[in-house]
């Protein structure tokens, strides 16, 4: 009988990988599959749906953005009661899913509740009740923006920048979300992109914004002689086969770094791009997020930007002032000035700050946390300074109010259709109550050499004065 | 009304389930005196009575989705089967272990069912496969009671071993990426499936005398020259499944726990050559390590497996409620996703305690021979099926690489269910050879 011994010993390792498995199996249900199982690839959203009643998407006051409604026949359906204010980041749901709807499909599909309850809701036919997830979108600044944007298409981005949250995001053209299944065939024939997310999925030139990242580098890579930076602008700087010229090709005579910004002086910074190695741009660009996947839950592209020492002079000349190749998102812009205006520290963007129960109790904080370190304080405080000057004595003078602290950097961003542009105006907006926001705003296709950008957000902040 | 008798269905499913998988645990005792016989009837007749009434249900919650008569059809032939397959057993063979033909049921109904609601047509060929199989089986135990010499025959288990390997080799058809089968017109066969046999037979054959290091040497060039056709085939599962067999048996036989380490370390080392050289190695590997970012391609089979198995959730979404089939080769590498997402995690882990139980009973077996062949031969088909089973639940619940083989009697498939039945009834015969109680 000596083999049994043997015989024994394989026993043991053998029943020892069965329990592994269960083991193992029993672990991934509990701890990871609720994880893995939210993804677009699941198609059994619909099975889920027929068990659990979708939630609601509230406001940061508890508002409901979203909610699932019973119709006359008991039917179920999606009903959106501010319209088309929130149908891009709430985004909507019959016909493909967009937005939070999405984003966050199968929280909204999960019941928080106990083994027992289910088994009880299921054998009597009973649905249960989704959880519901508490945003950080404040109704008041949603209609703010939205107004400001006026009848231009375009986007704005609102954030708080110490906590990260974000408090507005709007993009246009809209639609109403309640009538998407009316207007759904109008919608997929046409070439406006209105599904389209412009604040996160929208790839615009950056124009002459690019230049705070221009100057930023100028300043890191010339730390001791930067102050004494100067440049005599004759309105257009020539190259052996090219020349660039300042808008209205007006000279701005002597400038140093701080109306070189303010005056958003082209030929200073294409002069600047001459002492910058174009490799170390490129670099310094791609630590502040270009090319890089950006910690958002909701679809959204990479800013872009190609930059290298074997580019010719033009590119290179064109890309210091933001023309040329380089693309940016609005939210990208927002975060990178949400650090700014936070001492150098980016908070992580958060859209939902809560998942409720049926019963509106706390299942899950998602709390405010530091994603990245984008700048020094003190570099955030110098770019926060120069930027200051943009407001006070520069391009962005409309926006000076004595009551709130503003500053930031506008652009026009030529693009191909001739005499058209997407203007900018991207900054920091600092209350008495030391409240900090971030702000982005685009507007497509204006009538060059006008910068409405400014009167949106002047209009944005006369409204957080009140 | 149907909706409340679907779901209540469900759940009794899986109550009942949980109650027969303890009760296979304690019919597996050793057998001192009649008390325990009598013992061991009451526990076989409960486990068949917990059997039938699973059965029923499983049918009348298929029924219930479709309303199709043939279902009903099919549900009373499988009856007669199961009952005819019990009562025979009970008639002509006093020695018959109960337990194991119980259990072998069991495996065989959850696989018709799976089977029925993925594909009819494909259940009604496995039904047919069993028939068949299990009438072919009903003579192991006679030949082996004839042919005392079974063992002395070891050469011949393993030139048929590997000329039937050979064969696939040369002329074998290709599916997924490996050279699987031989078409024979009417009807295409996995000689591997077979070979799983033959290889344990020459191996026991072989090691059960005292043995030198020429008949070690020997065994270790004959087992690899079946790695190396399997490898060479690019069944890679298969020579996983052969060379952990000979690994085992080898420390079985000997006793010596360097034969073990050592052929452990050497697989390891042959496992990372094979990822280096086969291309359908790396992509598994990688779908393990991280499926999620390459979802659309190499990830995806195994991702919709996680889908099914999470979605499922304890209880299951029920039989048809879910969608199984949106797994590529679900009805072989992946049947045990579409149990639990359909009948639930609890039911599946009854199905993974169940095959445990399989193995332990062929395990009880072989510990209780006399003869030492017989041992050998019964502990190394343990082997054999339940490292299968390690891998294919194990690949599809991400707990190791998949490795695309098939769950024993469960997955469809003709070959590997008529080898299973061969091997299952070949512990039967040994019992009934050995005359234990």
């Amino acid at each position: 009988m000596k083999n049994n011994n043997n015989i024994m010993k394989t026993t043991y390792i053998f029943t020892g990988l069965f329990v592994l498995l269960a083991v193992y199996l029993v672990g991934y249900i509990v701890l990871q599959s609720k994880k893995d199982i939210n993804n677009t690839y699941n198609k059994r959203q619909d099975i889920l749906a027929q068990k659990v009643v979708r939630g609601t998407i509230y406001s940061n006051d508890l508002k409901p953005l979203a909610m699932t409604k019973l119709d006359e026949n008991n039917e179920e359906y999606r009903y959106y009661p501010y319209d088309e204010l929130f149908c891009h980041i709430v985004g909507s749901f019959d016909k493909g899913q967009y937005g939070l709807e999405l984003a966050y499909n199968f929280d909204l599909l999960t019941a928080n509740s106990s083994i027992v309850q289910e088994v009880v809701a299921e054998v009597n036919g009973v649905k249960l009740q989704g959880n519901s997830i508490k945003t950080t979108l404040d109704i008041n600044l949603q209609e703010i923006c939205l107004n400001a944007l006026g009848d231009y298409e375009g986007s704005v981005v609102l954030m708080d920048a110490q906590t990260g949250d974000i408090l507005s995001m709007v993009s246009k053209p809209y639609y109403n979300p309640n009538d998407i299944a009316n207007i759904w065939d109008d919608i997929k024939n046409s070439d406006n992109g209105i599904l389209i997310n412009r604040a996160t999925q929208g790839l615009y030139p950056p124009g002459s914004t690019f230049k705070i990242f221009t100057l930023g580098e100028f300043i890191d890579s010339h730390k001791k002689s930067y102050i004494d930076y100067s440049y005599n602008c004759e309105g257009t700087i020539k190259f052996a086969d090219f020349s660039m010229s300042c808008s209205y090709k007006k000279p701005h005579g002597n400038v140093n770094l701080v109306n070189a910004l303010s005056n958003s002086c082209n030929c200073a910074f294409v002069n600047m791009g001459t002492m910058i190695d174009a490799e170390v741009l490129n670099k310094y660009c791609k630590d502040r997020l270009f090319n890089k996947e950006l910690p958002l839950e909701i679809m959204y592209n990479k800013s872009q930007i190609t930059l290298s020492n074997s580019d010719s002079e033009f590119i290179k000349c064109q890309t210091v002032i933001g023309q040329g190749e380089t693309l940016v998102t609005p939210i990208h812009m927002c975060m990178v000035m949400s650090s700014i205006v936070n001492e150098g520290i980016l908070m992580k963007p958060r859209l939902v700050t809560e998942i409720l129960d049926s019963y509106d109790n706390v299942i899950k904080k998602i709390n405010a946390e530091k994603y990245d370190q984008l700048y020094t304080v003190g570099e955030a405080d110098i770019l926060k300074k120069y930027m200051r000057e943009v407001v006070t004595n520069g391009t962005a003078y409309r926006l000076n109010d004595d009551k709130i602290y503003v500053y930031g950097k506008t652009g026009t961003a030529q693009i191909s259709t001739a005499g058209k542009a997407d203007s900018w105006f991207i900054g920091g907006i600092e209350l008495d109550d030391n409240t900090k926001y971030a702000i982005a705003v685009v507007l497509e296709n204006i009538n060059e050499n006008t910068s409405p950008a400014i009167v949106v957000t002047k209009e944005i902040i006369n409204s957080l004065d009140k | 009304m149907i909706d409340a008798i679907i779901v209540s269905i469900k759940y009794a499913i899986i109550f009942l389930m949980a109650i027969y998988t303890y009760e296979s645990f304690r019919a597996i005792k050793n057998i001192k005196n009649e008390k325990d016989i009598v013992k061991q009837k009451k526990f076989c007749f409960k486990q068949s009575f917990l059997f039938f009434i699973i059965h029923g249900l499983m049918y009348t919650s298929i029924y219930l989705h479709t309303f199709q008569d043939k279902i009903i059809i099919f549900y009373g032939a499988q009856l007669i089967y199961f009952l005819l397959l019990i009562e025979i057993s009970k008639l002509y063979c006093k020695y018959h272990n109960r337990q194991l033909l119980n259990v072998m049921s069991m495996m065989l109904m959850i696989g018709f069912v799976m089977l029925t609601r993925l594909s009819i047509d494909k259940a009604y060929r496995q039904f047919l496969f069993c028939v068949i199989a299990t009438i072919m089986a009903s003579g192991i135990s006679y030949i082996m009671k004839k042919i005392k010499n079974l063992r002395e025959y070891h050469y011949i288990f393993a030139i048929i071993g590997i000329g039937a390997l050979c064969a696939v080799y040369a002329i074998g058809r290709v599916t997924y990426g490996a050279k699987l089968s031989i078409d024979l017109g009417f009807v295409s066969i996995q000689p591997s499936e077979f070979v799983k046999i033959t290889y344990i037979m020459f191996l026991s054959g072989l090691l059960h005398k005292v043995q030198n290091w020429k008949t070690i040497l020997l065994s270790g060039i004959l087992a690899g020259i079946h790695i190396v056709v399997l490898v060479l085939s690019s069944d890679l599962g298969t020579a996983l499944i052969f060379s952990v067999a000979y690994i085992f048996i080898l420390y079985m036989s000997t006793g010596k726990l360097y034969y073990l380490f050592g052929g452990l370390s050497l697989g390891s080392a042959a496992a990372y050559l094979g990822y280096k050289l086969f291309y359908h190695v790396q992509v598994r590997v990688a779908a393990w390590l991280n499926p999620w970012p390459i979802i659309d391609d190499k990830g995806y089979q195994i991702t919709q497996s996680l889908f099914a198995i999470g979605t499922g959730g304890l209880f299951g979404l029920g039989l048809f409620e879910g969608i199984p089939n949106s797994i590529p080769v679900v009805d072989q590498d992946f049947i045990f996703s579409a149990i639990s997402e359909e009948l639930g995690v609890f039911f599946a882990i009854c199905l993974i305690m169940l095959s445990l139980n399989v193995f332990l009973i062929f395990i009880n077996t072989a510990l209780k021979c006399q003869d030492n062949y017989y041992r050998l031969l019964c502990a190394g088909l343990a082997v054999i099926y339940g490292f299968q089973v390690f891998l294919t639940i194990g690949g599809a619940i991400k707990m190791i690489p998949s490795t695309g083989v098939t769950y024993p009697l469960i997955s469809y498939g003709g070959s590997s269910l008529v080898s299973t039945i061969f091997m299952f009834f070949i512990i039967q015969g040994v019992k009934i050879n050995e005359k234990q109680q």
